[in-house]
């Protein structure tokens, strides 16, 4: 019984972590229709930023936070102005390939820079909390998991209610008829995808003193933004929260369950998902701005 | 039953719309092929022809949806042929669209509510809810358009009549001077198509809105329009006025053939029939 209350435990906290990692890449799909492949990279650049000031100035990632989503904000709507806007238009496939040129150019970039050891940035939210005498409370995931919480909230509170955000969500069901009544689609975009970028450099911020941070790190977290976004359907904020948890239980039970094999049997686990999630469920199990397969309408 | 929250545009009959030489090709096919077409302030214009006569794909070259490959569209005096359909619509075009796209998972009033989003709208407040204003303008058209009711359902759980009703109430929210309205009637039931009638009439007659009907319902047209225009294979076939339209040789072959029987054919003033 304790072992599955800590796998809950786990999951759950696991599982916030997923969701503030795979919002951006959710809601960059859903709204713009482009799968940014680069995602991980991102995730890295902004774990990268925590670790220099952390390493260099003593900033907790905690701290630096902030700052690092106002700054990746930055780098996005310069990406989106300068590269995305321009392939925009164009088939999905023309935009899966760009970002995945910037994926790579990214991710030699920042192994040049910080070469490819392991790192982690360090925080005063550490280790666990005793809940019980068997089940602890991983101190820093539980951290991640309230602010991922807040800024989930955050984001779903801009786009329902807001001009703005409305704009969006237009945006995302149908561009035509978006900019028929006068809404600026590439504004919409610029500004949904610095969002996007600034919540996953955030991300990255957050995770800093939990992953190992490598230039190399971004693949499995692009794989696993896939897993929980075909789950949860496109663009979905709620979903993002939904499918993440429902992942970091799933990784977590293995994990505990399965000893010796459960972390690799984990991913496996969390990708089986994936192919059956797209299979019998292509709209997501919990909606979204548009279904997984719609490109226009 | 008011609309006195929209801004009257003054009916002059001067130039509106006009656009000369329109050519839009898609591969080998030239779906509007050299379209001169004009529509003056107060005027109620109908588009009409047989299907895949190229009347959509000129609403989408006006509308700027998509770019023609000749030609050049003026509006309100300005050349329009390469701005950006966002900067159309603040011009005061608006139109929409014989596929309904409404925006299923927004309320009817929030649907309504965007129209004006983008229009001087400083950034500080695109970050805030819709002003009372706007929300003001929203329900005086949803009265207008007896949406009251259906204010918080969601914009996909309408009928189809009733969308028509909300795409019309959308394209109104931004003060347009010129509506293109695509097959504004198409599944829409009978009682329902004479209240739509009945309200672009209104905004026609009270506020100056022009407007542009591609229809197939010929009645609509008739009650309507002052002129219609009439396009075959993506070319002007005939313009003239509603009853001389229905009395054209060449329009009659277009919609029946060549060899239609002279006796049995004619355009009554419901439906075409033969």
């Amino acid at each position: 019984m304790d072992q599955f209350l800590q796998a809950l435990i786990n999951g759950v906290a696991l599982g916030g972590m997923y969701a503030i990692l795979v919002l951006g890449f959710s809601v960059i799909w859903g709204v713009m229709g482009v799968i940014n492949f680069a995602h991980g990279e991102f995730v890295m650049l902004g774990a990268y930023m925590a670790w220099l000031a952390n390493n260099q100035l003593g900033v907790d990632p905690f701290l630096s936070a902030p700052f690092i989503f106002v700054l990746m904000m930055g780098i996005g709507y310069l990406l989106q102005l300068l590269l995305v806007n321009r392939v925009i238009d164009r088939p999905h496939l023309v935009s899966l390939l760009v970002m995945f040129g910037v994926s790579i150019i990214m991710a030699n970039g920042l192994k040049l820079i910080f070469s490819a050891d392991f790192r982690r940035a360090d925080s005063s939210l550490r280790g666990a909390y005793d809940l019980t005498d068997n089940i602890t409370l991983p101190v820093t995931k539980t951290a991640v998991f309230f602010i991922a919480l807040a800024v989930l909230g955050g984001l779903s509170l801009f786009l329902q209610s807001t001009r703005l955000g409305k704009s969006i969500r237009a945006a995302a069901q149908n561009r035509e008829a978006a900019q028929i009544v006068g809404i600026n689609i590439n504004k919409v975009y610029a500004i949904t995808f610095a969002l996007c970028i600034g919540i996953t450099g955030l991300a990255g911020a957050l995770i800093s003193p939990i992953l190992s941070i490598a230039p190399f790190q971004g693949p499995p977290l692009t794989l696993r933004a896939f897993a929980v976004t075909a789950m949860a359907g496109l663009g979905s904020v709620k979903g993002a929260l939904g499918g993440a948890i429902v992942l970091g239980l799933i990784e977590a039970t293995v994990a505990v369950y399965v000893s010796g094999i459960g972390t690799n049997l984990a991913i496996i686990a969390s990708f089986v998902i994936l192919v059956v999630a797209l299979v019998v469920r292509p709209q997501g199990l919990f909606g979204g701005l548009r279904p997984v397969d719609a490109t226009a309408s | 039953m008011t609309v006195d929250t929209l801004t009257p545009n003054a009916p002059t009959g001067s130039p509106l719309l006009t656009a000369k030489g329109v050519t839009k090709r898609f591969g080998g096919l030239t779906a509007v092929n050299d379209v001169d077409i004009h529509v003056n302030e107060g005027e109620v214009i109908g588009l009409i022809g047989p299907n895949g006569s190229g009347k959509t794909t000129l609403f989408d070259c006006l509308s700027r949806v998509q770019t023609p490959e000749e030609g050049s569209v003026q509006f309100r005096g300005q050349d329009i042929t390469n701005k950006r359909p966002h900067k159309v619509a603040h011009l005061g075009l608006a139109r929409t669209f014989q596929v309904i796209r409404v925006y299923r998972e927004l309320t009817v009033l929030e649907n309504l509510e965007l129209s004006l989003q983008w229009k001087n709208v400083p950034m500080s407040k695109r970050m805030l809810r819709p002003g009372k204003a706007v929300t003001d303008k929203a329900e005086k058209l949803m009265d207008f358009l007896l949406l009251t009711r259906l204010r918080d359902d969601r914009a996909g759980a309408l009928s189809g009549g009733q969308r028509r009703l909300l795409e019309l109430g959308m394209s109104l929210m931004s003060d347009p001077k010129l509506v293109l309205l695509d097959e504004a009637t198409s599944g829409v039931n009978p009682s329902l198509v004479e209240e739509i009638k009945d309200r672009i009439r209104t905004v026609n007659k009270e506020l100056g809105i022009s407007f542009l009907l591609v229809e197939h319902d010929i009645r609509f047209v008739k009650d309507l329009c002052s002129r219609v225009v009439v396009l075959n294979y993506g070319q002007k076939l005939a313009e003239g006025s509603p009853e001389s339209i229905m009395e054209n040789r060449a329009v009659i072959e277009a919609y029946f053939g060549a060899d239609g029987d002279e006796e049995s054919t004619v355009i009554d003033d419901g439906k075409v029939s033969s």
